[in-house]
């Protein structure tokens, strides 16, 4: 056997410095042999391992539950515990950190080291063993146990990470629902203020917030004003523009809100005008972008008043039962400054009813890839007429959401109906 | 995603991928800006391969005509399916673009 130098003032590799810089490594020592264990002592403190003993399993095992050792060299032939009886009972145990155990073997002894390793063992020994190849092998356990720290540190790092992320993604989704919250408060809770108007309504924002956005309001003495708007994109950056716009739109709200005098509520034309003025960016690109209609309507009369700006025409519920569609308009709004708009106008007999709605009903798939449509919208309208118009709102809900099956919708869902009182 | 580009007689010739949604829009249209700026301003948009389109597609086809149009050029669409032709339809915006059925009409169209 050959006489390694001890570690201090060599060049030689550090094994008990390469994963502990501040103390030596504590490493276990089990034997029930008194002179082997000094032996293997002496050695691993000349190599500058920090050496603890014991003198058989149970008492090495007490030892470990301190939790501070993390290689072990046990002797397979022992009275009490035998070698490999000790790596099953570490590897039951839940150490907080792995436990690398070497078992030294006897040469004569009768080992199966296919039962060790079954056992649990990382490692053997041959005894009488050569210095050499113990303080190889043991080198061998630093390693394996450096790399088993830094996944263990690596593994911490990722769980800090993804803790973090989960009380990020816990924050948005809160500040989300109170969003959701402002942006219901903006819609209607009511038609008792267009009376003798009434009026029903879906909405079911694709995520969580919306970019559509409607509302109906008195403009005068004698006519009532409705828009229906639904800003390019979802999520996030479309239901804060949608929620501005719709602040801005409805004339109760707020100081913020365009003067009922200047008469742009009475003239629908110059309403989406005032709107593309405000939404065109003035370096001309186009940055965000809203459809919207908007209307004015006389209850008494029946006489009305629609400007479009890209959105899914209007439609009118006739009393015999048929659909129109309302006349087209001009471009979307806050796509070019040059835009120009015109009112057309439309007449509601008693009973009659106009129908506003956002291309996330008609864009609507189902699980075969089928388009809600149109065709399918009107087909309902007209089926149940005679429904009143808040029942029809809640009936052709059910119908998207049935259409759409268990998936989560992909845009928002958003129809108005308002209706002239029948005689 | 990269756009498919290659030029023409000194028009520039983009195809746009198959499905142009917010997802991908930002990219795209961030490409179709370079591709435009670093080019003579006439541009042909092939849009054969593009199946579906949402508001935020719309908004890269409608920003590549004003970077295109504030070169003096303009932007050409062509090969556009059903489906997307009722967008535009929907949202009337098949009156600010000129719309060919073929690629090589709009490229001649530029004479």
């Amino acid at each position: 056997m050959s006489d390694p130098q001890p570690v201090s003032g060599t060049a030689e590799p550090q094994p008990a410095e390469q994963t502990c810089a501040t103390a030596p490594l504590k490493v276990l020592v089990i034997d029930d042999a008194p002179d082997v264990r000094a032996y293997v002592r002496a050695l691993l403190r000349k190599w500058g391992f920090d050496p603890v003993v014991a003198s058989n399993g149970a008492d090495g095992l007490q030892r470990l539950r301190g939790g501070d050792i993390r290689l072990v060299i046990c002797d397979w032939m022992m009275d009490g515990m035998s070698g490999p009886e000790v790596c099953a009972a570490i590897r039951r145990e839940d150490f907080p950190h792995y436990v690398y155990v070497m078992l030294l073997t006897g040469r004569t002894e009768d080992t199966d080291l296919v039962y060790g390793l079954d056992a649990g063992a990382d490692d053997f020994v041959g005894k009488p063993f050569d210095v050499q190849v113990l303080r190889a092998r043991l080198q061998v356990g630093v390693r394996i146990l450096g790399l088993e720290e830094r996944l263990a540190e690596q593994n911490r790092r990722l769980k800090q990470s993804h803790d973090a992320l989960d009380r990020a993604y816990g924050q948005i989704q809160n500040d989300l629902a109170a969003a959701a919250r402002i942006q219901r408060e903006l819609l209607p809770v009511s038609d008792a203020g267009i009376a003798p108007l009434s009026a029903g309504w879906l909405f079911l924002p694709a995520a969580k917030i919306s970019g559509d956005s409607f509302h109906f309001f008195p403009v005068s003495a004698s006519e009532m004003g409705f828009y229906h708007l639904d800003v390019a994109g979802h999520g996030i950056p479309a239901a804060l523009l949608s929620t501005s716009l719709s602040r801005s739109l409805v004339p109760q709200t707020g100081i913020l809100a365009p003067n009922l005098d200047s008469g742009e509520y009475l003239n629908p034309a110059g309403f989406l005008e005032a709107l593309n003025a405000q939404l065109c960016s003035p370096d001309g690109e186009v940055t965000s972008y809203a459809t919207v209609v908007y209307g004015v309507l006389d209850p008494h009369t029946g006489e009305g008043r629609l400007a479009s700006a890209g959105h899914p025409q209007p439609l009118l519920l006739r009393a015999d039962g048929s659909v129109e569609l309302a006349s087209k308009g001009g471009l979307p709004v806050g796509m070019f400054d040059t835009a120009e708009y015109s009112a057309h106008r439309f007449h509601l007999a008693p009973g009659e009813r106009i129908v506003t709605y956002s291309d996330g009903i008609t864009d609507c798939f189902d699980a075969d890839g089928r388009a809600f449509d149109l065709e399918h919208l009107c087909d309902l309208l007209r089926a149940h007429r005679n429904a009143g118009s808040s029942a029809l709102a809640a009936l052709l809900r059910d119908a998207v959401l049935a259409w759409r099956g268990e998936a989560e919708l992909e845009d928002d869902v958003s129809l108005l109906i308002i209706e002239r009182p029948a005689p | 995603m990269s756009l498919n580009h290659r030029q023409e007689n000194g028009i520039d010739v983009v195809t746009l991928p198959e499905r142009l949604v917010m997802a991908n829009a930002g990219d795209a249209r961030a490409q179709l800006k370079d591709i435009i700026q670093s080019g003579s301003g006439r541009v042909v948009v092939n849009l054969g391969e593009t199946t579906f389109m949402d508001s935020s597609g719309l908004a890269v086809v409608v920003a590549g005509l004003q970077a295109a149009r504030k070169m003096d050029g303009d932007l050409y669409l062509a090969q556009m399916s059903d489906t997307i032709r009722a967008l535009f339809e929907l949202t009337r915006l098949h009156t600010v673009f000129q719309i060919f059925d073929d690629e090589a009409a709009a490229v001649r169209a530029f004479g």
